[in-house]
């Protein structure tokens, strides 16, 4: 029993987490769970979980989904949760000013096109929206497609949709300031602090690589925590694998001729990609197995989980939502300093 | 049904913590749609109710033909290290947990010789620590092994399952009859007994029936009718608009210090919160009572409310309804009536499996359970928190909305709020 009163305990709470983000990398694919004797209803209980206590020690989340409503569409889910925690009088971080109770939507081109005026303006209290367009991912002019006419260049909008991704995907990691018209002070959108990664596709990707190498990737260069939940299956699980249980079936899933024979659409990406685009996914599959193999004598360490190494290990294998959910929340204590993070 | 008849076995079996496996075949193509539909039922959100698996698709890596994984405890050769870390109960090790098997058995099960002999597997000798319950959804259900044959079938109502699509009405008949039958059967299995039981005989459920008589009878009418007819519930309801009165209250505690459950549907019209023993009788039944073994160890029982108003009829809220559940009465849906029942029946069912998980806990002095969602009217009830002692308080769930906490702790500054799963 603290004798802090109601307000001091919320306030001590919350700044522990200062506003910083801790992003969401998870998907749901039926079949993973499904071998697994769960199901999407795990899934969210999982995700409830572990944000749910994050934002009540003052973090913010970042979830890059879309806003089609469907069951399996987080970013609603997570909106719902963030919005049963919305306080007025907290609203903001006393020391940094940055707003708490809130959720990164970053978003690539030409993905938040679809995005419209009504959605932002009804989420604007809890969610930001970031775009990431053709100009931040280094989109030389001339090969840009115009906003108004995506359907135009298909091959060339692909190659631009999946470098605006790749892009985002690094900028995430970063503090991204955002210029706005003149009078109005440059926003700053602080940047990834860890990420939590599960399931993932690994076939049909529209991306250089599947997502969630990618973004394990960033998080890894970037030494920002990465807790993998490798037990759902998914790319996931083929990260966490090829870290814990090095086999040549798993690194082949981490070079592009493995990916390219997986998935059609990356060969297709790649023929219609200039050399130093394609240099660029090439080192991009080589830094990930360089990263991965840095991992495996000491995972705990390369992924900054604030666990043991054999908390790491059950935490990348198990299918246990109560164990990994517990894991997540004990490694982000120790990882973010998060003393009062608790369910 | 197979069940334990002998009354101190059963209430001994229901000491252990139960949690559902919904086990179907990999080409059933319906199974996945009924297994999510019963979880949303037993797990109505917030982490309430017990925990529920499915088991349908092979294991990662394992034959494509292959059975899903083992259930926890299940000898089945070629299984091995991936029981450690396979989905499992939340709230303790499995060894303390009762097993409900809930197959649903469609043509394909039937034909498959691995997952029949599987099945048969499964069915214990001694239900205390699995019981299996076959779902008939196919005419050919009951050509399994003997063993499966002998046992009571849920045989959910409406047509036959072939060609039918999951957003379409037949799809809802059936699912509708089946929640209802998995309902009653897991109030079976999770209610407590009476003290007065004699062998074999189900757990008793009391269901008050509270109304204003001035706004007429029809819902009241119709959800008693109900209960006559279609349940083996008891079913008290004034007709003569007599209060259940003050021996109301020891109705309640009675029906605790037997094991029995009472229920309550108040049927909310436009003059029920303005008829002064309506609202006594709401109240009375919102006062939580003690475990007969454990006083720290707090009770309630489920009401529910039926939204009975008129047109542009204008009434007041009433406090002590607190979070209570509501469902809107349409006098135009002949099956409105099923729903509520079974609703609170199960609402009954949650209730009773929160107290047993409960009871599980050791208590400190300065701490205490209960088995609802904690709301100011009904924790004013307790006397710690009235009296503002520093308190700590379990509840079930995973936790409720930040909102909500600032609200509980605005009234009871020196309570602190904990949820059953944060405790674990």
């Amino acid at each position: 029993m603290t004798a802090l009163t109601k307000e001091g305990l919320r306030r001590q709470r919350r700044a522990e987490g200062r506003g910083r983000i801790v992003a969401f990398s998870v998907s749901y694919e039926a079949e993973n769970l499904l071998r697994r004797g769960l199901g999407l209803e795990h899934l969210r209980d999982l995700m409830t979980r572990i944000a749910r206590p994050l934002l009540r020690s003052g973090l913010n989340l970042a979830y890059g989904g879309n806003w089609k409503k469907a069951d399996d569409n987080f970013t609603y889910f997570l909106l719902d949760l963030i919005n049963a925690e919305l306080d007025d009088r907290d609203g903001r971080d006393s020391v940094t000013g940055t707003k708490l109770d809130m959720l990164y939507n970053h978003s690539s081109w030409p993905n938040y096109l679809e995005i419209t005026p009504a959605i932002e303006a009804q989420w604007v209290r809890c969610c930001r929206i970031v775009r990431i367009d053709q100009e931040m991912a280094g989109i030389d002019k001339p090969e840009r497609i115009d906003d108004s006419r995506p359907s135009l260049r298909t091959s060339q909008r692909k190659l631009n949709a999946a470098r605006t991704a790749s892009a985002m995907r690094q900028l995430m990691m970063k503090e991204i300031p955002i210029t706005h018209p003149a009078g109005v002070k440059v926003e700053k959108i602080p940047p990834v602090e860890a990420r939590v990664a599960l399931g993932g596709k690994l076939t049909d990707y529209a991306g250089f690589m599947p997502g969630i190498f990618e973004e394990a990737l960033a998080t890894m260069q970037a030494g920002k925590p990465l807790y993998i939940l490798g037990g759902f299956g998914g790319a996931s699980e083929v990260l966490a694998k090829a870290i814990l249980e090095p086999d040549e079936k798993w690194d082949k899933l981490l070079t592009i001729e493995g990916q390219t024979k997986a998935n059609d659409k990356l060969a297709n990406l790649l023929t219609s990609a200039r050399a130093p685009v394609r240099q660029e996914v090439a080192r991009l599959y080589e830094d990930l197995r360089k990263k991965v193999a840095d991992a495996r004598p000491a995972p705990e360490v390369v992924l900054k989980t604030g666990l043991s190494r054999s908390q790491t290990c059950d935490l990348m294998l198990s299918s246990s939502i109560s164990l990994v959910t517990r894991l997540t929340r004990d490694g982000m204590k120790v990882s973010l300093n998060l003393p009062s993070l608790s369910p | 049904m197979d069940t334990v008849t002998d009354p101190q076995a059963a209430q001994q079996t229901r000491q252990l913590i139960p949690e559902v496996y919904i086990l179907w075949h990999r080409k059933f193509p319906l199974g996945h749609a009924l297994a999510s539909r019963i979880f949303r039922w037993l797990r109505p959100g917030n982490g309430f109710g017990p925990d529920v698996f499915y088991r349908s698709l092979p294991a990662p890596g394992a034959d494509e033909n292959g059975l899903p994984p083992p259930l926890p405890h299940e000898n089945r050769p070629g299984t091995g290290s991936e029981k450690t870390l396979m989905a499992s109960s939340r709230w303790k090790g499995s060894d303390d947990n009762r097993q409900i098997v809930l197959a649903l058995v469609d043509e394909q099960l039937v034909a498959d010789y691995a997952w029949r002999h599987w099945l048969e597997s499964l069915v214990l000798p001694d239900t205390s620590t699995r019981i299996v319950l076959p779902v008939a959804l196919s005419p050919v259900a009951y050509n399994l092994p003997d063993k499966l044959r002998e046992l009571n079938f849920l045989r959910p109502g409406g047509p036959p399952l072939d060609g039918v699509k999951e957003d379409s009405d037949d799809f809802e008949t059936v699912v509708r009859s089946l929640l209802k039958q998995v309902t009653e059967v897991m109030c079976r299995e999770l209610l407590p007994l009476s003290t007065n039981a004699k062998a074999g005989s189900l757990p008793k459920v009391n269901v008050f029936l509270s109304h204003a008589k001035a706004d007429g009878l029809k819902p009241a009418r119709r959800l008693r009718d109900y209960i006559y007819s279609q349940t083996q519930l008891s079913a008290f309801f004034d007709e003569n608009d007599i209060a259940f009165g003050s021996a109301f209250g020891s109705v309640i505690t009675n029906s605790v210090k037997q094991g029995e459950t009472a229920a309550l549907i108040a049927v909310r019209s436009a003059h029920y919160s303005r008829r002064p023993w309506c609202r006594r009788e709401f109240s009375l039944f919102r006062n939580p009572v003690e475990a007969p073994t454990d006083s720290r160890n707090w009770r309630l029982f489920p009401a529910l409310i039926v939204e009975a108003m008129d047109g542009r009829e204008l009434s007041h809220g009433i406090p002590e309804m607190g979070n209570c559940p509501i469902i809107r009465w349409t006098e135009s849906d002949q099956t409105l009536e099923e729903l509520v029942i079974t609703t609170l029946i199960r609402d009954a069912m949650l209730a009773s499996f929160h107290s047993m998980f409960a009871s599980s806990f050791k208590l400190g002095k300065d701490e205490l359970a209960i088995n609802w969602l904690p709301d100011p009217t009904t924790l004013l009830q307790l006397a710690p928190l009235r009296e503002h002692q520093p308190c700590q308080v379990y509840y079930p769930g995973r936790g409720i909305p930040g909102q909500e906490l600032d609200v509980l702790q605005t009234f009871f500054p020196k309570a602190t709020f904990t949820a059953f799963e944060q405790r674990s």
